[in-house]
């Protein structure tokens, strides 16, 4: 009887949870009416399965924990957002690298060398152009100064031909 | 499930972050639940599931029919519950103490709350899932194979033996063993 019953257990589990067939349904009915046993251990698997869901619905998250879970969320978008631009940069840089190689092989690269030696001549007189105002501020300055002082001398020098007339004169 | 949660997933997977909140704030007690069943302590609960919503709108993309996001969102809370389960197991740690933290409720249904608290505790993760995806969530045998990537026959032997133990600790807890 005892062998019989626990045969009967693992369909009274299934039968709990409604997953049993019409057929398996009917047959554990007819035996739940016949051996009081399994009757009671039906109602006790019942029992502990309203007493499992009742705990289950008392179980509350805490009251920071959406807060807690969107801001992880925003952060780890932010995460990916700035992975994704590394991405974005880097394809860039490789493809106007490819690009530029290929400009230079292909047969209008030609071109391109002009140009860039064109670019590079540009480049070189826009440097030179401080080094030269430099050496032509030197001059100026340079000339000034004598301008100063042939002025100081001749003015110096008439100073002391007026000093020497009004001695005369005493 | 309802219409409002099929635009909200199809919003968040076209990249729109309010519906993630939304999300977030419509399925947080189904994620929690689930952790906190299968983990059985709190902050871990609460670790897992800020972990489970990060995973799952990593991989929404992945999501094939919008209709099972919440099987698909319990299998990813089940799986970084059970592998935060097996580091706290690593790390030697025992059960927490603060089993009861997170459940609240009147003060006569205390006793009851502290037996299942308990006996979940005692049985082992495989069962303890099992219950949890079934009784917590009512989920169908499918719905749990699907979860839990086993067969439909396996779920209705695992459910068996998980039921019949806890009703050996729930019968002992109670005296009607």
């Amino acid at each position: 009887m005892m062998d019989r019953c626990r045969d009967w257990e693992s369909l009274l589990t299934a039968y709990v949870d409604g997953e049993l067939s019409a057929v398996e349904e009917q047959r554990v009915r007819a035996h739940l009416a016949v051996c009081p046993a399994c009757a009671s251990l039906f109602a006790d698997l019942l029992a502990d399965e309203e007493q499992v869901a009742a705990y289950a619905q008392t179980i509350e998250p805490p009251l920071g924990l959406e807060a807690r879970v969107v801001a992880a969320l925003a952060e780890e978008h932010q995460v990916v957002q700035s992975r994704r631009l590394v991405y974005v940069y880097l394809c860039c840089s490789i493809i106007g690298l490819c690009a530029l190689v290929g400009l230079v092989v292909s047969p209008i690269g030609s071109l391109v060398t002009i140009a860039f030696h064109f670019a590079s001549a540009v480049l070189r007189g826009l440097v030179s152009i401080p080094t030269a105002v430099h050496q032509q501020w030197l001059v100026v300055a340079a000339a000034f100064s004598l301008l100063l002082l042939g002025i100081s001398l001749f003015g110096t020098a008439r100073l002391l031909r007026s000093s020497r007339r009004s001695e005369v004169l005493l | 499930m309802e219409q409002a949660d099929l635009d909200l997933i199809r919003q968040a997977r076209r990249g729109k972050p309010e519906a993630l909140a939304d999300i977030v704030r419509n399925y947080q007690q189904f994620v929690y639940r689930t952790a906190y069943g299968v983990l059985q302590n709190a902050t871990d609960a609460e670790d897992a599931t800020q972990e489970a919503f990060i995973k799952a709108f990593r991989s929404l993309k992945q999501l094939r029919e919008e209709r099972t996001f919440p099987t698909w969102l319990a299998r990813i809370a089940v799986r970084v519950s059970l592998d935060m389960l097996a580091s706290r197991q690593r790390r030697a740690q025992s059960p927490s103490d603060e089993v009861s933290a997170a459940v609240s409720g009147a003060e006569d249904a205390a006793v009851a709350r502290i037996d299942v608290d308990r006996a979940l505790a005692r049985l082992n993760e495989e069962h303890r899932t099992v219950i949890v995806l079934r009784a917590f969530h009512g989920l169908e045998y499918d719905e749990i194979a699907q979860v839990l990537d086993i067969p439909v026959g396996t779920v209705r032997s695992r459910l068996h033996h998980a039921r019949m133990q806890l009703r050996r600790f729930l019968g002992g807890e109670r005296g009607d063993g």
